[in-house]
């Protein structure tokens, strides 16, 4: 059985064990180490993706149901010239602690930003329960999203 | 590779779907739905040699329906399209809350309800006592034919199940009543609530309950009523403290279980509060909405 599906803009097709999680695949076949492989479980959010335009943890997605899918990890989402809007508020409120997190962080927050332009704080923390971070404590996170609110560029998921 | 090698199918029907699950030797054969509970058998230290047949291409099993007044609710339907398909019925106020704050984002856009029942083993379900609560039945197909059945009969016969039978759709009856959602969680993030109380009452004109379910989750190894409760309070105003008082003095009714997350005199000791908390829903239906 083979999978066709569309990896961060590329065509790319894959032949192994369907049963395989995504996350798996990301990192051993295709070299994308941008998900991290923490929980297991879809608990921390540390191996979110966006799958035809929606967070998913990559770790629970077995390859079998991605025929046709459109898939776009966290090297897919900015270039170091240009980071994606979240990500560069991270930078700038110096948000970044040991960085397991981050990744999966910026793919829910980049959905979440889209659909809720001016969110409340409360609604950003609900959006993060999928999301666990173990150094920052949250806040500063949550400051450096609440700076996008009513920013000049709202931020969107078009790609680089 | 022979068709006996292969471990991941595609039906496009119930009819297809069956017959794979019928003869799947080598391999056990398993449903697949939304992956989000079968994809962590390997840390359950299960079986994970077995053949996937995917339900995701069975385009009935996506729908949801009116029937009669009621709701047919495909198994497929995901937590979060039927937070979204719910409308405003004070009934469904209880199952829209478990389907808008289980889990997380991310999970309630993948995991169905076809799998929140059909996860044997799973002990925190929050779909599956809101839907005891609104006496919601499952159908069940397999080679043979179709049967309907209450969600606690199902729940009995849920670990010896045959291999090929598929929960195919749930349907709530026609809502009557109010309903309510309460759950204890340790932390906001990142984990499954250890306690969940689940209720619809449905009140006569001078405001006393004329009925009542009142169902569980997380506190014993599966979802069940707390019909003893149910049975003090109707007949009764819906009163918050009174509700707690009386599950207070019922606790020794339950079996709570110990687990990683919390240990059984825990949930037995949270339990009062949250039924308070589920009633004091009940009684101020302008508070409702906002499940975080």
């Amino acid at each position: 059985m083979t999978v066709s599906f569309t990896l961060n803009g590329r065509a790319r097709s894959f032949s192994g064990d369907p049963r395989a999680s995504l996350l798996e695949v990301l990192r051993d076949t295709y070299r994308l180490t941008g998900a991290k492989e923490v929980c297991g479980e879809g608990f921390c959010g540390a191996c979110m993706v966006r799958i035809d335009g929606h967070p998913a943890t990559a770790c629970l997605v077995p390859m079998g149901t991605l025929e046709g899918s459109d898939l776009r990890t966290i090297e897919g989402i900015g270039t170091e010239a240009e980071l994606n809007p979240v990500q560069q508020a991270f930078v700038d409120f110096d948000v970044v602690q040991c960085g397991m997190c981050f990744p999966g962080m910026v793919m829910t927050l980049t959905h979440f930003m889209k659909d809720n332009p001016h969110p409340t704080r409360e609604a950003v923390k609900s959006a993060l329960t999928g999301n666990i971070c173990r150094c920052t404590g949250y806040e500063r996170i949550i400051d450096a999203v609440m700076s996008l609110s009513g920013a000049a560029h709202p931020v969107t998921e078009v790609q680089p | 590779m022979t068709q006996s090698d292969v471990v991941f199918h595609r039906p496009e029907t119930i009819a297809a779907a069956l017959s794979i699950l019928a003869s799947a030797a080598p391999r056990p054969a398993i449903p697949l739905a939304g992956g989000t509970w079968i994809m962590r058998a390997a840390l359950r230290g299960e079986d994970t040699d077995k053949t996937f047949v995917s339900l995701a291409n069975i385009a009935s099993l996506h729908g949801i329906e009116n029937t009669g007044g009621g709701l047919t609710i495909g198994a497929m339907v995901s937590h979060a399209a039927l937070a979204q398909a719910l409308g405003a019925d004070p009934a469904h106020d209880g199952l829209r809350m478990a389907c808008a704050a289980s889990a997380n984002p991310a999970i309630r856009h993948r995991a169905t309800i076809g799998g929140n029942l059909c996860s044997d083993g799973f002990m925190a379900p929050d779909l599956v006592p809101a839907l005891m609560a609104l006496g919601a039945m499952v159908t069940l197909q397999a080679p043979s034919g179709e049967r309907r059945l209450p969600i606690a009969d199902f729940l009995r016969g849920r670990g010896a199940r045959p291999a090929a039978e598929i929960l195919t759709h749930v349907h709530l009856p026609p809502p009557r009543g109010t309903a309510a959602h309460a759950r204890a969680l340790l932390r906001q993030a990142g984990e499954y609530p250890v306690a969940v109380v689940s209720v619809l009452a449905g009140c006569r004109d001078d405001g006393t309950c004329q009925s009542l379910r009142i169902a569980l989750s997380a506190v014993e190894p599966a979802p069940r009523r707390w019909e003893t409760l149910e049975n003090a309070l109707l007949d009764r105003p819906l009163d918050p403290e009174a509700a707690r008082d009386a599950a207070q003095a019922r606790i020794q009714d339950l079996h709570p279980r110990d687990g990683v997350d919390a240990s059984g005199w825990y949930r037995a000791r949270l339990l009062p509060q949250l039924v308070q908390r589920a009633f004091a829903d009940l009684t101020r239906p302008t508070a409702k909405g906002d499940p975080q």
